[in-house]
């Protein structure tokens, strides 16, 4: 596996063939992430796909980097090395964010975060195959059958205004935790789930997520006006077209996407779990005791 | 010496490769075989004897131990040390057997504990082989291996996330972006203390488990 992304190095000419993998941070977490650290001042990502194809990264680097180039990584090559997916990409360096620093944001910050939702919102725009209401029913059906008597309510009463939106495709792992800054520039990585969530909105929820500890009632809170994430919202609503009595109304319908895409994609039970209770909590009519099936 | 056995396919449609590390049951071993050449190759494991389930030629070592093989030929590709010396004496002594019994090319992986990192965190494991960094190197150098490479192992031995080169750009990246991502989050005591050690280049210092990786 490591030879894998060490041949994908090769294959793009950042090491010769007869050269070893450089010194690396490895990150093993579904799929290898290796930050590389040849001689010289420039690093590089690898990724060897152990869970998928690593095709969905590549696409969201690659629009990504071509919609704000300060603030992706360039992606090289994505290619198939001893039977493995591997994508090679550049470094970008960055300062990491927290808590914090989402509490009390510097200018940069508010900035860049405004000009990723808003260029995300323009450029990022797709037809969309089928009504977001129907992608929501869909998406509800696959939880326990205990909830499709509120699930199917909850839709039919946010079908109208969540069809009006326009799809545009998500980043789809929007948390702090994959956002720094890089001087001035906001930097954004993990584009594994690119474009799996099409419903505007669904990265400033699910960045107020990791912010609220998947909260729906802290989320509420933190975003009144004057409160430490009332900016956040703000901005989701000027950028996006989303406004917070809107973005409010719709948890439900970002927690039950999470709640497919983070299972599908193995962010483990107890993530999944939080989730569930998320959308229990902010889901009228939710049952009391859900069923959690992952 | 006991058994050899499991099967292990892999291909990129393969989803037993993922399905397995979704779990950490299934992810013990997953390093030795992130390192290795390939699934098939013959391995000598002492300690380990989970990565069966990574590879398909698994000889575990018995309790005569790694020194009673070292006059058959050099049959391994690979030889597995995890947090055991093998019945040797000594590191030096285990790294000299254990350079005896592969074939040329082939890659040592010593799961060991840092002196001085277990030193300073009472309750670590007892058992593991201990040396500093720098004398896991020597000792290495001395037995013969090339291409000596030393990682810092997070959060443990047994189901690793992070394996760090103790090289200095890249540890100095790891564990300046630790401090800052601690700092973001405020919930670090030890601020200015962690943040001078990064920057010093020390870290790898105060870190419990190392991974030896070395060539034939």
């Amino acid at each position: 596996m490591r030879e894998a992304a060490r041949r994908a190095l090769c294959e793009v000419g950042i090491i010769g063939d007869d050269e070893p993998m450089p010194p690396s941070i490895l990150r093993i977490s579904g799929n290898l992430t290796f930050l590389v650290y040849p001689p010289g001042k420039a690093f590089y990502l690898v990724k060897v796909g152990l869970e998928n194809d690593l095709a969905r990264e590549y696409e969201g680097l690659a629009v990504g980097h071509a919609m704000l180039p300060q603030s992706v990584p360039r992606p090289f090559k994505l290619s198939v090395h001893r039977s493995l997916p591997t994508l090679v990409a550049a470094g970008m360096p960055f300062t990491p964010l927290g808590t914090l620093d989402m509490r009390a944001p510097r200018g940069a910050l508010r900035r860049g975060l405004a000009e990723f939702l808003g260029a995300a919102q323009a450029s990022l725009r797709v037809e969309p195959v089928e009504p977001h209401s129907q992608r929501l029913r869909e998406t509800f059906e696959r939880l326990p059958p205990s909830w499709s008597f509120a699930a199917r309510r909850y839709v039919d009463a946010i079908a109208t205004a969540v069809d009006q939106l326009p799809a545009v495709r998500q980043h789809g792992d929007f948390s702090v935790s994959n956002l720094g800054l890089h001087g001035t520039t906001l930097v954004v990585v993990d584009w594994e789930d690119f474009g799996r969530a099409l419903l505007p909105g669904y990265d400033v929820a699910l960045l107020l997520c990791s912010l609220n500890d998947f909260s729906a009632a802290r989320i509420r809170t933190n975003t009144a006006a004057g409160a430490s994430h009332a900016w956040i919202a703000q901005l989701a609503s000027e950028t996006t077209g989303v406004s917070r009595a809107l973005l409010l109304e719709l948890l439900p319908a970002y927690f039950a996407l999470m709640a497919a895409m983070k299972t599908e994609c193995a962010y483990g039970s107890t993530l999944h779990a939080r989730i569930l209770d998320a959308l229990a909590e902010s889901l009228p009519d939710a049952p009391v005791l859900p069923a959690v099936e992952s | 010496m006991t058994s050899r056995s499991g099967t292990v396919a892999e291909g990129p449609v393969d989803d037993s490769i993922g399905a397995r590390t979704r779990t950490e049951s299934g992810r013990r071993g997953l390093f030795y075989r992130i390192i290795a050449a390939n699934a098939d190759v013959p391995v000598l494991e002492f300690g380990a004897p989970f990565v069966r389930q990574w590879f398909s030629n698994v000889v575990s070592g018995d309790a005569h131990g790694l020194a009673s093989l070292v006059t058959q030929p050099a049959a391994f590709a690979m030889v597995i040390l995890h947090q055991t010396l093998g019945g040797c004496a000594s590191v030096a002594e285990a790294l000299r057997a254990a350079a005896l019994v592969l074939e040329p090319g082939g890659t040592l992986a010593f799961a060991a504990a840092n002196r001085i990192g277990v030193g300073i965190r009472p309750g670590m494991s007892e058992a593991a082989p201990r040396a500093t960094p720098s004398g896991f190197r020597r000792a290495a150098l001395r037995a013969g291996f090339t291409n000596v490479e030393i990682f810092v192992i997070r959060p443990d031995l047994e189901v690793p996330d992070y394996a760090v080169s103790t090289a200095r750009r890249s540890a100095r990246a790891f564990f300046d972006h630790e401090a800052l991502s601690r700092q973001a989050s405020g919930r670090d005591r030890w601020l200015l203390a962690r943040a001078a050690v990064a920057r010093l280049d020390l870290a790898v210092l105060f870190e419990p488990y190392l991974m030896i990786v070395a060539k034939r």
